[in-house]
């Protein structure tokens, strides 16, 4: 609701008071403060619309930033009038800024006339997305600030992506799902990966036969097999819950913001780890980035993690399922859990196609609770249906390969992800 | 809370409150003892404000404290001025202390709204206080101090939220962006105009009349019939025959509150207020410019002070002794007048006197007083109706009369009013040694008339036409009767000399006639609202009993009755104008012969030259040039031409309508045609714009700058410049679809319409 007591309607109601005093006691100064009144709400309308007649305003931007970077956004002003333009104010909208900072405005004292002179303001991009900023509009109060007048000044609208902030992460259980012997190390970023001669052991049933040392065998009197040092490359398929449901919390402290910027930095770890990334998630729309390395993929996976949201009606254990099909034997996937009051049954059958597959899920859990808050983490209390979950989880599905990490609201990511 | 950035809001203050200071001294004091004042608040509020400032930068403690206390000391002072000075002083006082308080802690943008308010209630005040007409430079300080503050709270608050652009460069120092001179001159431009234009309807009054105030006036009267005229510290002025009690006068609640040391003397005074009158001596005064009263009044007046009946040839005096003390009743004096009825009460003329300088003991009224409210309670009432006070007229005080007058054929009437016969005999007296040659006047002007009204409007009428007006003869003190040397040798005279001369030749003619002497209170100053009575304002006049009524007659020339219709009208231009001329008149004829005086009359003089030019090209244009056209028949040539010039003016105010209105009609034909039309109606209107496509530039080019510079309109820009250019170049055959484009497109530009084209 508009204030009703604006400094227009305080001089307004103060003339014609003045007036009203000066006609009934017949005192002509009253009448000279009425006319002195009257004479500055006339400017008041009137100057204003003179102060940004023919304003040429234009905007520059940079189109892409991650979260919490500072941007330098530029504002050309032109005065294409006769007179010189006074206290206008140059009103941008910037939606990807915080909630109380979407509306910057530049000041400009005095334009003079003619000349083509530049602002700037900058601006903190508080949450990821996909935004339209714009459009600008002008508007002036001068000289007195009782009247403002505003008008559109440049209706173009600009695309600024906001990335998610990612964090460094110092190791990342990426395993590698070769054939045997190889499975079970840890797969090392070296393009054109090749294989050394690390040792040998006891032939274990499913070993190929062609690594059967022969010498080895003939001296033990028992099949001996050699063992390498395996250097290659596996694939990482990161998987987002997108449910509707999956979203707990507000403005930038939900789960799914957490799981973006965690699917962001695994992302961009195995990437410089020379790994092919994949991203899937089934939101109201399908994202999928197909899997490739270099920067480029990570590009592109951060212009889908800028744009997701969590409105589908899919629910997690069934986008597994869905997914499967998409992802390569013997690679790792990336599970991000934002319920944990889901059945673990329901994860029986998709945990089952994965580990059919040799798929290694590496499972982070988010804890919705504490981002409804409440403090108590799940992990500690043995009774909240969430701390079921996990332990039934990990001991059902990730006991063989147990990369597992707990987030919680108000977590240092980085440190979460440094062990 | 929105912190104060901006440092000049502080200097905005400052002078937004030492002029509203300013503005109420000046209504207080006299000028040295204004500036005196002015300075000390100046200084008090100055290091106030200096306090708020670090107060605002480090929160100190201190100053919260001295808030505190000199909030408690508002209140004292408050309370101190309530039982000593009255309740409006008591609260102006407080008011000044709790803002010399608030100063200390002035931090927040909230806190300039308290000053607006404490400065605004002060300049209001003294607003409608003043009655000098240099108060209007006082307002126009404020005004602009106050335009000063707007501005830079305005730029305080945008200053805050601004993101960037200037915002760093005006919060270092005191940088002020805008000039403020060419904005003040417009706003006191635009101000003067509404000032000289706003109508000023008659005024209601409604809780405005009547005032009193100012001083009190003991009832001398009682305590003289009481034996108490022992009391020495009562003296009488001997010289004026004047009662002036002490000096001491009382103000409010009774109390003495002022000690007048000095009795007034009244030296240059009017000699017509005195008991005796020699009409040859009215004194040096006539020459002074100096404001007596003040009187707020709906039209001019004659106010009267003394009655003469008696006259010996040369001094008049009042040979009535019958005075009365009226005493004051239910807070207002009534006078116990035969002719008193309540539709004259209810139609009665309202004044309403504010003393200016310290005056003699009479009270002026304009004839014929009905009701008198007087700070006093008592008054003394002559026979004639003229009144008098128990001691001599404050500066300051303030009363309001009630008048009945009655505009009989263009003179002022007191209305039906019983004489007996002694009186006559005394309205009829005429000096014992009159020359016979004035009683042969007097015949020969008037003695052919019947009627005593008749006579007395011929002999008024004679002596406007016959004799001349001048001050010069106030210094003159002729030999033998003074009425004859004027009427047969001087032939001109101050008004004295008119108005003795017309009370003999109407005695002579057996019409009853009495000699008035008061103020001439014509003089409206439309600045302030007030007439400005003079002390060259000083007048005399006649009043001739006719058709049992005392009928107001004025013989000297340059003056006349008074009148409603005389009144200051509904516009201040033109009373304006009235008053500059009067002020003229009265430098040049009070010989004042400085060289600005010199200057506005040469002034005035010029652009009376030149309005009787322009009346006599009128005339000589009325009489025979008109004619000579209408004769020829020529009228019909210039009626065309001049209709050909609003066809012009009205065709390039109406060129969008037009161009529309033709592309509309081109819409079903030739689509290239209609094309190229509609490309050439957007030149036209970006050239209205101001951006005219230059010869070098081509149709694209062209395009291409219009749609950098308008970049709302770009989309419509480049419909019509493509399609302009396959009509002209292409050869693609437009449709009807291109065509409605263009047309709404042109609309969007022209009208800035959205017609919902997508």
């Amino acid at each position: 609701m508009r204030r009703f007591i604006t400094k227009r309607t305080a001089l307004i109601l103060i003339a014609v008071v003045l007036f009203l005093i000066a006609w009934n006691r017949n005192i002509n100064l009253l009448y000279g403060m009425f006319a002195i009144l009257t004479s500055l709400i006339i400017l008041s309308h009137l100057l204003p619309r003179y102060a940004i007649k023919g304003l040429i305003v234009t905007r520059t931007l940079q189109p892409v930033a991650f979260e919490d970077d500072e941007i330098e956004v530029k504002i050309y002003v032109e005065k294409n009038a006769w007179t010189k333009g006074y206290m206008i104010e140059i009103t941008d909208s910037m939606p990807a800024a915080g909630p109380s900072f979407q509306k910057p405005m530049v000041f400009i004292a005095k334009l003079p006339v003619k000349r083509k002179q530049e602002f700037s303001f900058k601006t903190v991009c508080y949450k990821r997305g996909v935004y339209s900023v714009g459009p600008i509009s002008v508007s002036s109060a001068y000289p007195l600030g009782i009247v403002s007048v505003n008008k559109p000044a440049d209706n173009a609208r600009k695309t600024l992506t906001i990335y998610p902030k990612l964090f460094s992460i110092a190791s990342f259980p990426l395993v590698a799902g070769t054939t045997m012997p190889m499975s079970g190390t840890e797969a090392m970023a070296k393009s054109g990966g090749n294989e050394d001669f690390f040792g040998t052991r006891e032939y274990r049933q499913g070993d190929s036969l062609k690594f059967i040392h022969w010498p080895s065998t003939a001296r033990h009197g028992q099949l001996i097999v050699k063992e390498f040092e395996i250097r290659a490359s596996t694939e990482v398929t990161v998987l987002m819950d997108l449910h509707k449901d999956s979203c707990t919390g507000t403005g930038r402290e939900t789960t799914l913001e957490y799981a973006v910027k965690i699917a962001g930095s695994v992302a961009r770890f195995a990437i410089e780890k020379g790994h092919h990334v994949q991203f899937i998630g089934y939101g109201e729309k399908k994202h999928v980035v197909p899997s490739a390395r270099g920067i480029d993929q990570l590009a592109f996976i951060l212009d889908v993690l800028a744009k997701v949201q969590a409105d589908s009606t899919v629910p997690y254990h069934r986008a597994i399922t869905m997914s499967a099909g998409l992802l390569r034997d013997g690679g790792t996937v990336v599970l991000m859990f934002s319920r944990l009051d889901s059945n673990i049954r329901d994860y029986v059958y998709p945990m089952g196609i994965l580990r059919s597959k040799r798929i290694k899920p590496v499972c982070v859990f988010l804890n919705d609770k504490s981002f409804q808050g409440d403090v108590s983490a799940p992990e500690h209390d043995e009774k909240s249906p969430g701390t079921r979950f996990v332990h039934e989880f990990i001991k059902e599905f990730a006991s063989e390969y147990p990369s597992v990490y707990f987030v919680s609201k108000g977590d240092n990511l980085q440190d979460v992800f440094a062990v | 809370m929105n912190k104060i950035k901006y440092s000049p809001v502080y200097i905005g203050m400052y002078f937004l409150l030492v002029s509203a200071i300013l503005a109420v001294q000046s209504t207080r004091n006299g000028a040295v003892m204004t500036l005196v004042y002015t300075a000390a608040w100046a200084i008090i509020y100055g290091i106030g404000l200096i306090c708020g400032w670090q107060y605002k930068e480090k929160g100190t403690k201190a100053f919260v404290i001295i808030t505190n206390v000199l909030a408690v000391f508002a209140l004292v002072v408050f309370l101190a001025s309530f039982v000593f000075s009255g309740v409006v002083d008591g609260l102006i006082a407080c008011l000044l202390w709790l803002q010399a308080g608030r100063n200390f802690t002035i931090s927040l943008r909230r806190d300039i709204f308290y000053t607006y308010f404490v400065s605004l209630i002060l300049i209001l005040y003294a607003s409608s206080i003043s009655k000098a007409t240099v108060f209007v430079f006082f307002i126009i300080l404020y005004v602009l101090a106050g335009m000063f503050t707007f501005m830079a709270e305005h730029l305080d608050e945008r200053i805050s939220y601004a993101s960037g652009g200037d915002r760093d460069t005006l919060t270092k120092g005191m940088h002020l962006p805008v000039k403020g001179g060419v904005l003040s001159l417009m706003t006191l431009a635009i101000a003067a105009v509404i000032f000289l234009i706003v109508p000023m309807f008659p005024s209601p009054h409604i809780q405005s009349f009547p005032s009193v105030g100012g001083w009190s006036y003991r009832n001398v009267w009682q305590k003289r019939r009481k034996g108490e005229k022992k009391d020495t510290g009562r003296g009488e002025n001997a010289f004026l025959g004047l009662q002036v009690f002490n000096g001491t006068v009382r103000a409010g609640k009774g109390k003495t509150t002022k000690s007048v040391e000095h009795k007034p003397t009244f030296k240059e005074m009017y000699n017509g207020f005195k008991k005796k009158f020699d009409i040859t001596s009215p004194g040096r005064c006539m020459l002074s410019n100096r404001i007596v009263f003040y009187l707020q009044a709906d039209r001019p007046l004659y106010l009267r002070g003394k009655i003469f009946d008696s006259f010996n040839g040369r001094v008049w005096k009042n040979s009535s002794n019958g005075s009365e003390t009226v005493l004051i009743n239910k807070g207002v004096f009534t006078f116990d007048i035969f002719t008193y009825e309540k539709e004259a009460e209810e139609g009665g003329v309202g004044q309403v006197y504010t003393i200016e300088r310290n005056m003699p003991d009479i009270i002026f009224t304009a004839y014929k007083p009905l009701k008198l409210w007087f700070p006093g309670d008592a008054v003394q009432k002559e026979y004639d109706l003229s009144l008098r006070a128990s001691g001599y007229l404050h500066s300051g005080t303030i009363y309001s009369v009630l008048s009945e007058i009655r505009d009989v054929d263009g003179r002022q009437t007191g209305g039906w009013e019983p004489l007996d016969r002694a009186d006559l005999h005394r309205y009829l007296q005429l000096p014992k040694r009159l020359p016979e040659k004035i009683k042969k006047l007097a015949w020969s002007v008037a003695g052919s008339v019947k009627s005593n009204y008749e006579k007395a409007e011929v002999v008024e009428h004679y002596l406007k036409t016959h004799y001349t007006y001048t001050l010069a003869t106030i210094f003159e003190k002729p030999k033998g009767d003074p009425v004859s040397y004027f009427l047969f040798q001087r032939k001109e005279g101050h008004s004295e000399y008119f108005a003795s001369s017309m009370v003999v030749l109407l005695r002579t003619l057996h019409v009853p006639a009495r000699l008035v002497t008061g103020y001439y209170a014509a003089h409206y100053n439309p600045i302030t609202g007030y007439y400005e009575v003079r002390e060259l304002d000083a007048h005399a006049w006649v009043e001739a009993y006719v058709n049992y009524a005392w009928i107001t007659f004025d013989p000297t020339p340059g003056f006349q009755c008074p009148l409603p219709h005389h009144a200051h009208g509904y516009l201040i231009a033109s009373a304006l104008m009235r008053y500059l001329k009067n002020r003229f008149r009265i430098a040049g004829m009070t010989n004042r012969e400085t060289r600005w005086v010199k200057a506005l009359q040469k002034t005035q003089n010029s652009f009376d030259r030149v309005a009787m030019f322009l009346k006599k090209a009128w005339m000589i244009f009325k009489e025979h040039i008109w004619v000579w056209l209408k004769s020829i028949g020529i009228i019909g040539l210039i009626g065309g031409l001049f209709a050909a010039v609003i066809a012009v003016v009205i065709h390039f105010i109406l060129q969008p309508a037009f161009d529309l209105l033709r592309l509309k009609r081109m819409k079903n034909k030739d689509p290239e045609k209609f094309i190229i039309h509609c490309y050439w109606a957007m030149e036209r209107c970006f050239k209205r714009k101001g951006v005219p496509r230059p010869r070098s530039c081509t149709p694209g080019e062209y395009g291409t700058d219009l749609t950098v510079r308008y970049r709302h309109l770009a989309g419509q820009i480049r419909t019509i410049t493509g399609l302009f250019q396959l009509a002209v170049y292409g050869a693609y055959a437009l449709n009807t679809v291109d065509i409605e484009n263009a047309y709404q497109a042109y609309k969007e530009i022209e009208f800035g319409r959205h017609t919902g084209r997508k």
